[in-house]
């Protein structure tokens, strides 16, 4: 047998294969040049086929910007995207469920065709890094005969449908979910109506409003399981929830139905998924997301939108077809259910016991947690895994949200040996779900947004408390640490207790890395709330701000206050003060270890921005211009903790207002106060030019303050309030970037 | 025999405890900016949070090189993906060479002083489960094609084991020679002139 394609004829759906022989088609036509790149580019995407940093042949070493001397320079797969350069490729795990056959075969693809690692992700995907693309359409044949698919696992499409992991085992839910959002999965994949957004479209179940899970409440479509009694009956259905996401700006999402039924799922699902194909944004990618059409039209016009194409669509039976499944579905314990036994227990057990297992509802069965540094795990590791899945769990075995794997189903008599089995490959770590069980997304490891090293400082804060986990106080055990390299949330540091998120600031010449940090964020309630950036520290400091922070919780906290009251109590003028000490901007002569970020040797650099002909010695005027913005943005943040959000909107107006201003003052001395005049100034000379523009988002920050000048709110609520004083200091971060770009004299 | 899609070459390594596994990043981001290796080398790959994992890979076009944690013992890996060569033994020729070229320079290094290498095995493992699935029909092929070669390289007997004994892991190799001779030596026999790897 010569290919994989011979080999898999006929263990592969015959649509899947087809699409899979279209791709490595179109592969061909794009070498040939005979398709755009632009086009193939989102082809590939929407293969799960990503892009990953340097992929553009360019690599800061630290000293200089080599040019990566690719064989085919001239050939690329996307926009400033080479051919040759290997890149990420995802991988969907519809609700997280994996069988043993789809645990051996990714391990053996993480072997070939990656470098033997797999990684999951806070979208219970799957990511292999440094994949070449020849290699794709092998991958995914070998994934499509174990029943996974990477289509739509990126682009603008749906991705991975999420689900609680606990789903059907839990406590609290109103019944499984698991089914539907199988279904739901099945539905949508490859279906005509899903295939014109704008941007991407992220969709989540969960058994129940209380705990987390399912975090629909950040999704841009949210299931949330009801029972109603209807007429005398039980009714199953759900709360449909639209329009959330963490992003930039995080929203939450608002309920667009109360109660419905699941029938009726799937049809309101395709109706929502017209709306928003037929009326959402699609040339401005960053206003492109559902969120953003719910929010310019509001959720009446939506709904009725809603409602008009639900009356339009075509009848289709699969509507309700799968409610068959959905009777016949249940999963199948491997091995009865007993109570541990009394025999003795391995050293590590107890504390294993408390941080990583979920008793199940039913009697005698338990869930275990693995808790993955980092989210990942070698290609061996998965391979023993499902040893342990085969012999204690079966096919009972699914990623979560947090970058970890469960096995459901164990027996609590079984539970010592598969604590020792685990322990044995490195696997049986405790802490999951605790504070050393961090979040991270790949940030500048591989990601070409990246600012900062995500990963690095995760894996610097999992040791440090690790290390002293055994005196960690309880009252900070649990608390969530969620870290993203950028502003982007695929970190979800929006929802963490205390998170983190990528940027820097200029000192001198050079470039600082740093994390803004985000304090109060709510992981229970499905995501119930979003916390608030309340400074940025260099990244090297954060150890000690997440010491100082942990710290002052543990000892001023009142009884059973919570972490978020906490911060809430303590407020953010007091905030502010604790976190002073680290703000402050280091100098490479006397504190060089600054300016190299986490895990990385090399001087810190956000590749090759600051191209500029004025050398010498920083005009400092700009720094003092936008310390008064900043000084406006923290007051923005005081008025919005005090429900005063009318003023948290004009002063979050007005820093960007002073931020625009300080840029305005780099190029002019006869510089106005009058809004229209800094407004009309600030759009010629940096947002027509495109100067203000960032690399990748483009001019989103510089609109931010154009549309808020433009359009005034009618009526300021806490929402709109929250958002534009996010934005503010998105605008702010980005002023400091314009700056650094068009004035610095950036060597590193 | 057909060039695999994929092939590594491992030595193995004793690491003194004076060098911790974190000083081989700074090594591996230096050798970029230097060139030191004539790969096209892209980027550092952090692992070692990772039990047994690949430690810390130094990521090329060609092939990927790593402090390799895997089998509880660590070497320097490297991995061929790209441009091969004609067969399995010019493909395997060029990935030894490259793996002592690495091997060596570490020797070298002085934040890395001490660190050894145990030149008497080979790991060989063929990342191409259609072309080499792991059994013992693959065994028996492939020791008939490169026993008398890998007895060259060590001028005298050398033992050729499978080395995982999983099916489903890939198909690798294990020789030992009863020679202990030193990374220049071998170098050198696999070059056939003492000139550098490319």
């Amino acid at each position: 047998m010569s290919t994989w394609k011979e080999k898999l004829q006929n263990q592969i759906p015959e649509d899947m294969a087809h699409d899979i022989d279209i791709f490595e088609g179109q592969m061909e036509l794009r070498q040939q040049d005979k398709i755009d790149e632009k086009v193939f580019a989102e082809t590939r995407l929407r293969r799960g086929a990503y892009g990953q940093r340097y992929d553009n042949g360019q690599r800061h070493d630290g000293i200089q910007t080599q040019t990566l001397e690719f064989p085919t320079q001239s050939s690329s797969k996307g926009p400033n995207t080479l051919w040759d350069a290997p890149g990420m490729q995802r991988i969907k795990v519809p609700f997280g469920g994996l069988s043993i056959a789809q645990m051996e075969t990714l391990a053996e693809l993480a072997d070939e065709y990656s470098d033997g690692v797999l990684h999951v992700t806070t979208r219970q995907d799957f990511q292999l890094h440094y994949v070449h693309i020849e290699d794709t359409p092998d991958l995914m044949r070998r994934l499509a005969a174990v029943d996974l698919t990477t289509q739509e696992a990126c682009g603008n499409s749906v991705r991975n449908l999420t689900a609680c992991p606990l789903a059907g085992v839990c406590h609290d839910e109103a019944f499984d979910v698991t089914p539907y959002s199988d279904a739901a999965f099945k539905f949508l994949l490859g279906h005509d109506d899903i295939q014109d957004f704008g941007r991407k479209f992220k969709i989540a179940f969960s058994g129940c409003a209380q705990h987390a899970c399912g975090l629909v409440k950040m999704h841009d479509l949210g299931f949330l399981a009801r029972v109603r009694d209807v007429d005398g009956v039980s009714k199953r259905g759900f709360t449909i929830f639209v329009g959330g996401g963490l992003g930039t700006v995080p929203q939450q999402a608002k309920v667009l139905r109360e109660f419905v039924s699941e029938e009726e799922i799937l049809p309101v699902t395709q109706a929502i998924s017209r709306v928003f194909a037929q009326h959402g944004e699609k040339q401005n990618r960053n206003r492109a997301r559902i969120k953003f059409l719910i929010s310019t039209i509001g959720l009446e016009e939506f709904s009725r939108l809603v409602d008009e194409e639900l009356e339009k669509l075509p009848h289709d039976e699969r509507w309700t077809s799968y409610l068959d499944d959905v009777a016949k579905y249940e999963e199948t314990p491997t091995r009865d259910g007993f109570s541990l036994n009394g025999a003795p227990l391995p050293e590590g057990f107890n504390d294993w016991y408390r941080t990583n297992i979920y008793p199940q509802r039913q009697q005698g069965y338990s869930v275990i947690t693995i808790n993955l540094p980092l989210g990942d795990l070698t290609s061996r590791q998965m391979f023993r895994l499902a040893d342990i899945a085969r012999e204690y769990v079966g096919d009972n075995v699914r990623t979560t949200v947090e970058q970890n794997i469960v096995l459901r189903w164990v027996s609590n008599k079984d539970l010592p040996q598969v604590y020792v089995a685990l322990k044995a490959i490195g696997l049986g770590e405790s802490g999951a779900g605790t504070i050393v069980d961090i979040t991270s997304c790949p940030g500048t490891d591989t990601c070409k947004l990246g600012i900062a090293s995500s990963r690095g400082l995760a894996d610097e804060l999992r040791n440090r408390l690790v290390a002293k986990s055994a005196n960690l106080p309880e009252a900070i055990k649990d608390l969530r640490v969620k870290v993203s390299g950028c502003f982007n949330s695929c970190g979800q540091h929006h929802i963490g207790d205390i998170g983190f998120f990528g940027n820097s600031r200029r000192s001198g010449n050079h470039k600082v890395p740093h994390f803004q940090v985000v304090l109060g964020g709510q992981w229970s309630d499905n995501a119930g709330s979003f916390g608030l950036a309340v400074g940025a520290v260099p990244a090297k400091s954060v150890p000690d701000v997440l010491d100082i922070i942990t710290e002052r919780y543990v000892s001023e906290r009142g009884q059973g206050e919570s972490f978020q009251d906490w911060v809430h109590r303590l407020g953010k003028v007091e905030i502010k003060t604790m976190l002073k000490p680290f703000m402050r901007l280091p100098e490479i002569d006397t504190e060089p270890e600054f300016f190299t970020d986490w895990g990385d040797s090399r001087v810190y650099t956000i590749a090759d921005i600051g191209v500029g002909e004025c050398a010498g010695e920083v005009v400092s005027l700009f720094s003092m211009e936008i310390a008064k913005a900043e000084s406006e943005h923290f007051d923005s943040l005081i008025a919005l903790e005090e429900g005063n959000y009318e003023l948290a909107d004009e002063r979050a107006y007005n820093a960007m207002l002073l931020a625009a201003r300080a840029l305005i003052r780099t190029q002019s001395f006869n510089v106005q106060n009058d809004a229209d005049w800094i407004v009309n100034d600030f759009r010629t000379r940096f947002y027509d030019t495109q100067l203000f523009f960032d690399p990748f988002a483009k001019g989103k920050f510089a609109r931010y303050l154009l549309t808020r000048h433009e359009a005034p709110p009618a009526t300021v609520d806490k929402d709109s309030a929250h958002a534009l004083v996010d934005e503010a200091q998105l605008f702010i971060e980005a002023t400091h970037a314009a700056e650094a770009r068009i004035n610095g004299v950036i060597v590193s | 025999m057909i060039t695999p899609k994929r092939v590594s070459v491992k030595f193995y390594a004793n690491i003194p405890e004076t060098v911790d596994i974190t000083a081989f990043k700074p090594v591996f981001q230096r050798w970029i900016q230097d060139r030191t290796l004539d790969n096209m080398l892209i980027d550092v790959a952090d692992y070692k949070h990772m039990h047994e994992g690949p430690g810390v890979m130094l990521i090329a076009y060609e092939g990927d090189y790593a402090l390799d944690l895997r089998d509880g013992k660590p070497g320097i890996q490297y991995t061929r993906k790209r441009e091969f060569g004609a067969d399995l033994m010019e493909t395997l020729t060029l990935s030894l060479k490259l793996a002592l070229s690495a091997t060596l320079q570490i020797e070298k290094e002085e934040t890395l002083s001490g660190v050894e290498f145990d030149y008497s095995t080979i790991k060989i493992e063929f990342l191409d489960r259609l072309n080499y699935p792991n059994t013992p029909e693959s065994l028996v092929a492939v020791k008939e094609a490169i026993g008398m070669h890998t007895q060259d390289l060590y001028a005298g007997a050398v033992t050729i084991d499978s080395a995982h004994a999983d099916p489903r892991e890939a198909f690798a190799l294990l020789i030992k020679a009863e020679a202990t001779p030193d990374g220049e030596t071998l170098l050198e026999r696999l070059t056939g002139v003492n000139q550098p790897a490319s």
